[in-house]
């Protein structure tokens, strides 16, 4: 007998597949009345992915987003672009990537208090996320995952230690002519502890560090460092769990999950930049990025002038 | 392949029914009793009934919030097993009636004539009756019991996954790592079931398990051995397919468990040593059909799942084959806001379609795989299309929903949202499919012509 793979419908039936009836039964929204899939125009969807009970009372808040447009999409600062209350409003991107991006960034608040993401894409409708720690379907924890798999650290140069989508945020602000080479460096550490009987954790887990445009009025370029490449693999699909968040170029191998990550970047325009680094050990089988752990954030701010 | 978790959490589901006020459901209670106004009681009708569709999870140490398990225990919930009953949520098995395949095996639910006299029964009072004619006690199995040890006797193979205490509350986590299987020979599987032990049942979202083999490059390459979420029965293969036990194989369990748990009897506390077990039942050693069975997973629009806030989406997903199929089970998955799940085929050829199974009363906390009688198993012709469809409800009115503020989009999580479906489909050649077609029609005729 042979064994068959399944084929997927005509081409016809495949559009109808993509026909996503979306209803809201919110009055302050309009219809969303069978969209077909599109690659340009699209909303950027604000997601909060959870939220992290921490010590002093206070509660994390991670938010992360969905960008359905085929190419990055910059939607600026401000009244589209906005979190609430004002003195929470800061660290959201500005540069959308695209696809599912989760734990872009993260807000600390009282545990009784609730933020808001603004985010209007082009001409599209206003969408918003509350963040808070109102249910419990969204809390999320440090603790270590089954494997071991824990949020890595990352840091700047004689600078403290952080982790998780919070992370941290470089205290000095680097300036850098347009058109003029930067080279960007965070170090990292993955304390994950896991079983080497396990034939999968033989030895220990290369990480990997991202580095994404996060806010700026254009776009960065990204070149690699010559001392620490950037991963010429194709991108890959966690096969474990059968889905991958959009895997870039600007990515960077970290030898078992210990050492630094070097970029160089560069700017076209004049104005204020920040830089994101992330560092994920999504290579084990209990981290992926969906699963919101296992990785960390770094922020980097840079001044650009003329 | 090469070879081979507080107080004030989600919702509670399922069988949460304690936490209603029964007098406010009956002031809501809108039935009609079909029944005869003949006299029932619970003696003498009700009693049967309730001791063979109900006990088996409301006794001492079973599932169920309350027991049921005598006139005493069951009188004073009677108007909420009215409500439930009418509505068809208990027993907690949802597939619509009189729409597509209604023969299924494990079927729980009840017929309209016991649903007509449970609710004539409470109509009347809910009386007793002469305690002389009441039904002697079920004979039950074993709390801790397989589903089908009455059918084939206790498991050939029984593989434990490596206990992990899971804690009471935080983000759902997931447990990979493999077991070896001790199969030493290729074998077909005749059933098989998952079975989480004692609290593990309402921490366990899903666990699957799947032949794998390690490369040397550290890559896993597996095929789905059986697919396991919360409240799911078994499986049982059709006589006369293979769905083929590797020999020498690892096994993979891959286990999502939700701290502090989901559903009625969540224990919202640490659950230590939390272990799964699998058991195997395999036919004899000179079982060798050549009909291949396999169960696999099957997606809708995976990447389109955004459901708005306070908003519904509907998603679908289209599969056809270069050969013929028949489909032995179909299992919906989706987590909290999803309410709803079809199957049709399509048939391009006449622009016909079929509704094949309607679930719209979908629970992720009963995640059953529905397996058609081999006789009525649906048969899905060379480039005919199977259609899948979910539904999803992200407002306040779905009582299941953690949070209806937010986007939700697809992720493994329970507060995220699945689209795909679980199917063990039969693959077939054209002349074993006439085969089949040709027998199902003289059956056909030789019962018209009884």
């Amino acid at each position: 007998m042979r064994r068959f793979t399944p084929v997927v419908a005509s081409v016809a039936l495949a559009l109808l597949a993509n026909a996503v009836l979306m209803v809201s039964a919110d009055a302050q929204q309009p219809a969303r009345q069978l969209l077909p899939n599109s690659w340009t125009g699209m909303s950027v969807i604000p997601f909060m992915e959870g939220w992290y009970e921490n010590d002093d009372g206070t509660v994390t808040i991670s938010f992360g987003y969905n960008n359905r447009n085929a190419d990055k999409v910059i939607v600026p600062s401000g009244k589209d672009n906005r979190v609430e209350p004002d003195h929470f409003d800061g660290m959201q991107p500005n540069v959308y990537i695209k696809g599912r991006n989760p734990g872009v960034f993260a807000v600390t608040i009282p545990k009784d208090e609730i933020v808001w993401w603004y985010l209007k894409t082009g001409k599209r409708e206003e969408l918003k996320v509350p963040g808070d720690s109102s249910s419990h379907g969204y809390e999320l924890d440090r603790n270590p995952r089954p494997q071991g798999s824990v949020q890595p650290f990352i840091w700047f140069k004689d600078e403290p230690r952080g982790s998780g989508p919070e992370g941290v945020i470089a205290a000095e602000t680097k300036t850098v002519a347009v058109g003029e080479p930067l080279t960007l460096e965070v170090h990292t550490e993955d304390p994950s502890v896991r079983d080497p009987s396990n034939p999968l954790f033989a030895k220990p887990l290369d990480s990997r560090v991202t580095w994404y445009e996060h806010r700026g009025p254009t776009f960065v370029n990204f070149t690699e460092h010559p001392s620490t490449p950037f991963i010429r693999a194709p991108a890959e699909v966690n096969r474990l769990t059968r889905i991958s968040v959009l895997e870039l170029e600007s990515r960077v191998m970290i030898p078992a999950g210990k050492g630094l990550a070097r970029v160089i970047a560069t700017f076209s325009e004049p104005g204020e930049y920040m830089i994101r680094a992330r560092v994920d050990n999504w290579k084990s089988s209990d981290s992926d990025g969906l699963d919101q752990c296992c990785w960390s954030n770094a922020y980097q701010r840079v001044t650009v002038t003329p | 392949m090469s070879k081979l978790q507080k107080q004030n959490r989600l919702p509670r589901l399922g069988a949460c029914i304690a936490v209603f006020s029964v007098l406010g459901l009956q002031a809501q209670l809108s039935i009609a009793a079909n029944a005869a106004d003949d006299a029932v009681t619970y003696s003498g009708q009700v009693a049967k009934i309730i001791n063979e569709n109900c006990v088996v999870c409301h006794r001492e140490g079973g599932i169920g919030p309350m027991e049921l398990s005598s006139y005493e225990q069951v009188r004073p919930w009677a108007p909420l097993i009215q409500l439930k009953v009418a509505n068809r949520e208990m027993p907690p098995y949802a597939y619509d009636h009189d729409i597509g395949i209604q023969e299924l095996q494990g079927d729980w639910r009840l017929s309209q004539d016991d649903i007509d006299t449970v609710v004539a029964w409470v109509n009347q009072g809910s009386p007793l009756g002469n305690p002389e004619e009441m039904p002697p006690a079920p004979a039950l199995p074993g709390l801790d019991d397989w589903n089908f040890t009455a059918q084939f006797g206790e498991p050939d193979l029984v593989i434990p996954s490596i206990p992990i205490d899971v804690p009471a509350s935080g983000n759902d986590l997931w447990d990979k790592h493999f077991v070896d299987s001790g199969i030493t020979e290729e074998r077909c599987i005749k059933a098989v079931q998952v079975k989480p032990r004692g609290e593990a049942k309402t921490v366990v979202h899903h666990a699957n398990t799947y032949f794998a083999e390690i490369t040397e490059d550290g890559e896993v390459e597996r095929i789905p051995l059986t697919e396991y979420a919360m409240g799911k029965w078994g499986e049982i293969i059709p006589e006369g397919v293979c769905r083929k036990a590797l020999p020498d194989s690892t096994v993979q369990w891959d286990i999502h468990m939700y701290p502090g748990g989901l559903g009625s009897t969540a224990p919202n506390a640490v659950v230590e040593n939390n272990i799964v077990d699998l058991g195997i039942w395999l036919h004899p050693a000179d079982y060798k059909p050549t009909i291949n069975q396999d169960l696999a997973f099957y997606r809708l629009t995976q990447g389109a799942l955004f459901i708005p806030p306070h908003g519904s989406l509907m998603s679908q997903g289209l599969h056809s084959f270069d050969h013929p199929v028949r489909i032995d089970s179909f299992q919906p998955h989706g987590h909290l806001r999803m309410t709803a799940a079809s199957m049709e085929f399509y048939y391009p050829e006449t622009g016909r379609t079929e509704l094949i199974s309607m679930i719209s009363n979908w629970s992720a906390t009963w995640h059953h795989s529905h397996l058609y009688e081999p006789d009525s198993a649906p048969l899905l012709p060379t480039g005919a299309v199977m259609i899948l469809k979910q539904w999803y409800d992200n407002t306040a009115n779905n009582p299941n929903n953690p949070d209806p503020r937010q986007w939700v989009g697809w992720g493994q999580r329970t507060a995220d949202e699945m689209n795909h479906a679980w199917i063990a489909i039969s693959h077939l050649d054209e002349e074993t499919y006439q085969e089949i077609v040709e027998e199902r029609e003289r059956k056909k005729q030789s019962q018209s012509g009884d």
